[in-house]
């Protein structure tokens, strides 16, 4: 697999930066203020075995997953502590069913997958514009997890020759104790789109 | 009142359009479909004055069922209602068909002017009673 010079690394980590930055935006809608990103971590390779998926320790885990699908192959894991998919519930969804808890338990799950949903179409968006490859986000699904099995659950199920590539940050709250996770795999045509989107740059710059 | 289908496989979105709508007084909710194939079935069936689709739906995406619906001769204004942002996406839904396309997230008051520009686009509309 090819590496990144300094130049294709400045290309990435800025799209990346844009597509969360798109992301946060979103975010923010649904939690009615302003959500930011902490800072990225970008790594070139497979996924370590020894690897952390979650600092949430002690937690009850909210894992989104969504497949990238197009001319881009990857997968994005969202993570939210019990804790936090609560705040984000009771913040996004309207008095009549946060106050009835029967529309609240039909509600609970299909708002987190909205949200996920609409937080990995935003970075999507900004990947397939920047980059110009036909790519969306497919339906996606949620898994409740103790924190001890996230590690091994992501392993299994994204840790082959597939995704060679993957990023990661946290959101951030000023007001609340609120930091979901999130992480994005992808193949190594990301890597071969961020080398061609360096090249159109330089050549319009 | 004009009537509407909604058609996305999200549970929330459905309800938050829905009562959305309702709460204008000018719309009657007739259909609700969580994926494609209730989509064009009830589509035929019931013949709304609007659809809101998704895009994105577990069975097929939202561009090949309006295709679909055009094909079939159905004339009910669409709008996309879908998080996919992407502007060769948007045009290509709306070279389909598409009469408007609405990227999520997006306010309650968003989606009524939209809505309501579609509903005064019909061809044979009453004029929109504003609500209040």
């Amino acid at each position: 697999m090819k590496n990144l010079n300094s130049t294709e690394l400045f290309a990435a980590r800025s799209i990346v930066n844009q597509g969360l930055s798109k992301a946060a935006e979103s975010l923010s809608f649904f939690m009615k203020e302003k959500i930011t990103f902490n800072e990225l971590s970008f790594s070139m390779k497979k996924i370590d075995k020894d690897a952390d998926f979650t600092s949430k320790l002690g937690a009850n885990i909210h894992l989104l997953t969504t497949n990238v699908i197009g001319e881009l192959q990857g997968v994005c894991c969202l993570i939210f502590s019990e804790e936090e998919a609560d705040k984000l519930r009771h913040t996004a969804l309207p008095r009549e069913i946060t106050d009835d808890p029967g529309l609240m338990a039909e509600m609970s799950d299909a708002i987190m997958l909205e949200v996920d949903n609409i937080i990995s179409a935003s970075v999507i968006t900004q990947f397939s514009n920047l980059l110009d490859h036909k790519m969306y986000g497919g339906v996606p699904e949620l898994k409740k997890l103790d924190f001890t099995e996230l590690n091994g659950y992501v392993k299994s199920n994204f840790s082959n020759d597939l995704y060679s590539i993957n990023f990661k940050t946290s959101f951030a709250s000023r007001q609340v104790d609120f930091n979901p996770e999130f992480i994005w795999l992808f193949d190594h045509t990301f890597l071969e789109s961020i080398s061609a989107y360096a090249v159109r740059k330089s050549v319009q710059n | 009142m004009k009537k509407v289908l909604i058609v996305d496989d999200s549970l929330f979105m459905r309800q938050s359009i829905k009562s959305t709508l309702l709460a204008s007084g000018r719309y009657l909710v007739i259909g609700e479909a969580a994926n494609g194939d209730e989509g064009i079935e009830l589509s035929l069936e019931l013949k709304p004055d609007i659809i809101t689709m998704d895009n994105i739906l577990p069975d097929m995406l939202g561009i090949d069922i309006i295709k679909e619906l055009r094909k079939e001769e159905i004339t009910s204004k669409i709008i996309m209602v879908s998080a996919v942002g992407q502007e060769n996406v948007i045009r290509e839904c709306r070279n389909s068909g598409a009469d408007d396309y609405l990227v999520k997230p997006f306010s309650k008051e968003t989606l009524i002017e939209r809505i309501d520009k579609l509903a005064e686009s019909l061809v044979d509309h009453e004029p929109i009673a504003q609500a209040g």
